[in-house]
């Protein structure tokens, strides 16, 4: 193999910078959008609790909310964080960075696939954007985009704002296609010399598992997407009941893509505490196999669960026992996984580092969306609790973990190796502490505002004589606090980056005192990572082995003579 | 894009980089197709008065089309064939014979679409007309998006760079062609 | 074959340098095939017996495409977890097809 020194030439600032085909600012790419998306979408979440708080009210920085523009900004709340957030920071970005150094390659198995993927996925978020500006407004028919309200322009408010809503979420699953591709391939054919299956890091396994879990389950929705577009702009009737179609079908098309979505999410996130807690443990992982097994079973039963979000829909009832019980069973396989990891905890040298504490919060928080999906996976309470806010506090329980925690977890641990510098470690401990508090701040209210039977999706609460009550109210107003305070905790998050870039402590090739194979190459890594090829010769969680002086036994080390491993 | 081979990069598995990514795009493009495929045969399924309408589509015409890209599919491997014994001439040759294939295949694509507007059925006719449109239209864009990488391929092969990509063009027409055996039996024959 | 044994074939070490013999049946023999069973599945056409027609015209769809993707697309001649990937791409429309059809197919009536 080559080695970094061939790749010496000097290339011109396009190429290095904008046109890379280097997967290091492939991911630093993802990143940057995806985080500027992260904050668009978070303003929009302070603007829609806002007007939560104080209906009618007109709301610092934005004015007074109409109807029509809160269904605009909640659904586009809901998009942009599932899929311009979401997915191109824990897919994209941890997958395109990890991946190759972790498995030991120079880089993607197809490098031009892989920026191609980037400025598709750049594209979809331009049309994204613009489709604010048109005329009617973005696009008003919630996440899902449910025909028949997303199915012609009377109803969806303009012609505009889905029609490109549906433009920018196909580019994106095209983007993600490509990378998932890329993904995959890599981590099957480009593994450094010795480096066996059940050798990669976990993290790798998360990420190839969601990618297939990805490629499999969006085929169908693309399919379902360009159907819509065509009852939108040709005026089919493949949803529409009059010509001889269904709506339903939609949904279960978006269901089929949507359920197995969350696992896309989920899988990375659980990968980044993978990685992360065996090095603030100095332990090997818990049951390595199984839950290297357990992902794929929760990946495999994550295609047969997807009618459980149309319990109340008018599916033919007798669904609802069958995916009652494949629901309740994929709790099983995703509590493996996080049992191991806390049993991971079980006698360790526990050291609470930001990366440990932010893995630890996704643990936690993380437990209570789980054990409340329990409630909405079987029929017979979902009837009540759908379309509550019960849903809207079970769904950030579950999805804040990966994606806020998971990315917090990951920029503090994998910082050093991407930018060269060590992050500040008070500023990321209070950074901490107020996101875990804020949070719950934020949703543990929406809980008891669903058990009191409080709509999802509207916009004036206060309209509805059950819901003008102090209590309510009272609730909202906490929400609303924790919400604006949770927002305002992430300043902490981007000015530790912003000073650490220029004045951070310079940082060491391996920080953590870390086994996986990232750790072997400087920080941050030059094109072509390596600098000798690597070999591997044993797994990548190997701390405190018996007979060894240091307490941890990077996968690269070749064993000594004589004393044979 | 440039095989993972002549990069310098190692091949932990037996297939070749290239051609193990080309399966997980083919198995991409078979749910997307199967999705479609299945929500149709869903809905004939719940309409038997469909079996009318198919009458309607031109048997002969969809027979010959098969036929042509049957035919195209072994004139693409025998170009991959070719390749393999380093005749990158009858290589070249093969695929413009497969590039023909695609051209017959859309210009019959184009006279059934003519004669079954003038006989007044369109895609907004009804539900069944939408799905034959849409079906078909999505496989023959697929069609021209693989004569085009077919064009690619050949203009790069005639001046002997990058022989393998013949293969992956190949898989890629070889599945449009597998599209094909299951919509035509399913929009012409089934009535 | 089990997943076991073809995660086996995905761990195997490498083999660079000792690529496959080129395998090369005899296409056009395949070929004539083909053109047959479309012959087949075009005389089946102009038979009228609702079910078996159907059922007849699909059996000879599906050993087309077995032949184009086993012959033409070298899967026979590639390592089982290959054929795993379209294996994997079926199975899932099989559970979307048939968690449909309660819905699509027997539509509760108006």
């Amino acid at each position: 193999m080559t080695t970094a020194a061939a790749h010496a030439h000097p290339e011109s600032f396009l190429r290095t910078y904008v046109f890379s085909t280097d997967h290091k600012t492939i991911a630093k790419q993802y990143l940057v959008t995806g985080i500027f998306m992260g904050i668009v979408g978070g303003l929009l979440s302070y603007v829609i609790r806002m007007q939560l708080a104080n209906p009618g009210q007109s709301i610092p920085g934005y004015g007074v909310i109409g109807p029509q523009q809160y269904n605009a900004l909640v659904t586009m709340h809901g998009t942009i964080m599932i899929f311009w957030v979401a997915m191109p920071i824990l897919l994209a970005a941890l997958a395109n960075f990890l991946i190759p150094l972790m498995i030991g390659a120079k880089d993607m198995a197809f490098p031009r696939l892989n920026m191609m993927s980037f400025w598709v996925f750049f594209l979809s978020t331009v049309v994204l954007l613009v489709s604010f500006f048109v005329p009617g407004g973005a696009a008003a028919g919630g996440w899902t985009s449910y025909p028949p309200l997303s199915g012609t322009a009377a109803y969806s408010g303009g012609q505009w704002g889905v029609t490109l809503w549906l433009l920018a979420v196909a580019l994106e699953f095209v983007a993600f296609l490509m990378g998932g591709i890329n993904f995959i391939t890599t981590a099957i054919n480009l593994r450094a010399p010795g480096m066996r299956l059940f050798d990669m890091p976990l993290m790798v396994w998360m990420q190839v598992a969601a990618a297939v879990i990805f490629l499999f389950s969006v085929g169908p929705l693309i399919a379902g997407a360009l159907l819509l577009l065509l009852d939108r702009l040709a005026g089919t009737g493949f949803y529409a009941p009059a010509a001889g179609g269904d709506p339903i079908l939609f949904q279960h098309l978006f269901w089929f893509f949507g359920h197995p979505e969350v696992y896309v999410i989920l899988l990375p996130g659980f990968g980044v505490i993978a990685e992360i807690l065996p090095v603030f443990s100095r332990k090997p992982i818990f049951g390595y196999r199984m839950i290297v097994y357990a992902t794929i079973i929760t990946g495999i039963l994550s295609f047969i669960v997807w009618a459980h979000h149309q319990f109340i829909a008018g599916i033919d009832p007798r669904l609802a026992t069958p995916f009652s019980i494949t629901t309740i069973l994929i709790s099983v396989p995703v509590a493996v996984i996080l049992f191991s990891f806390i049993a991971t905890l079980y006698r360790g040298s526990i050291e609470l580092a930001s990366p440990m504490l932010f893995a630890l919060g996704t643990l936690a928080v993380f437990l209570l969306g789980g054990v409340t999906g329990i409630h909405l996976g079987v029929a017979a309470t979902d009837i009540y609790f759908h379309d509550t806010y019960f849903v809207v506090a079970h769904f950030h329980y579950t999805l804040i973990p990966p994606v806020a925690f998971g990315f917090f977890a990951a920029s503090y641990f994998w910082f050093p190796k991407m930018f060269g510098r060590m992050l500040n470690e008070r500023l990321a401990h209070v950074h901490f502490w107020l996101t875990f508090v804020f949070m719950n701040l934020t949703f543990l209210p929406q809980f008891k505002l669903g058990f009191m039977g409080h709509q999802r999706r509207i916009v004036t609460p206060t309209f509805f004589e059950a819901l003008r009550t102090p209590e309510v109210e009272q609730l909202q107003s906490m929400a609303t606090v924790g919400a604006v305070c949770l927002l305002l905790s992430q300043i902490l998050f981007f000015a530790n980056v912003a000073w650490s870039l220029r004045r951070g402590e310079k940082a060491a090739p391996n920080p953590w005192r870390a086994n996986t194979l990232e750790w072997t190459t400087p920080s941050p890594p030059g094109h072509g990572n390596f600098d000798t090829a690597p070999v591997v010769y044993r797994g990548p969680y190997e701390y405190s082995p018996p007979g060894r002086s240091e307490d941890w036994f990077p996968q690269n080390l070749a064993p000594e003579k004589g004393a044979g491993s | 894009m440039g095989t993972a081979a002549e990069s310098g990069f190692r091949e932990a598995t037996e297939v070749p980089t290239g051609r193990l990514g080309m399966w997980w795009f083919l198995a991409s493009e078979l749910v997307i197709f199967g999705g479609l495929i299945a929500t149709y045969l869903l809905f004939r399924w719940r309409h038997p008065e469909w079996g009318a309408e198919s009458v309607h589509t031109i048997n002969a015409a969809g027979a010959f089309n098969t036929l042509v890209l049957l035919t195209s599919s072994l004139t693409m491997v025998l170009a991959h064939a070719a390749v393999e014994r380093g005749d990158l001439a009858r290589a070249v040759r093969n695929l413009s014979f497969t590039f023909l294939g695609g051209v017959i295949f859309l210009v019959v694509k184009v006279y059934e679409y003519t004669h079954e507007i003038q006989e007044g059925f369109t895609p907004l006719t009804n539900l069944f007309w939408s799905f034959y449109y849409g079906m078909t239209g999505l496989h023959a864009l697929h069609v021209v998006g693989g004569m085009v990488a077919m064009m690619v391929v050949r203009s790069a092969v005639a001046k002997g760079r990058d022989p393998q990509r013949v293969e992956f063009v190949g898989l890629y027409w070889h599945f449009v062609d597998v599209v094909w055996i299951f919509l035509f039996p399913l929009l012409y024959l089934s009535s | 074959m089990s997943p076991e044994t073809a995660s086996s074939q995905i761990a195997r070490g490498a083999t660079e340098g000792s690529r496959e013999a080129p395998h090369h049946p005899n296409y056009v023999l395949i070929w004539g095939i083909l053109v047959a069973a479309l012959a087949v599945s075009l005389f089946i056409g102009y038979m009228s017996l609702p079910v078996v027609t159907v059922v007849l015209i699909f059996t000879v769809a599906v050993v087309k495409a077995y032949l184009v993707l086993s012959y033409y697309m070298h899967l026979r001649y590639e390592p089982f977890f290959v054929a795993l990937i379209v294996a994997a791409g079926l199975a899932c429309l099989y559970f979307l097809f048939f968690g449909l059809v309660p819905d699509i197919v027997y539509p509760p009536s108006p």
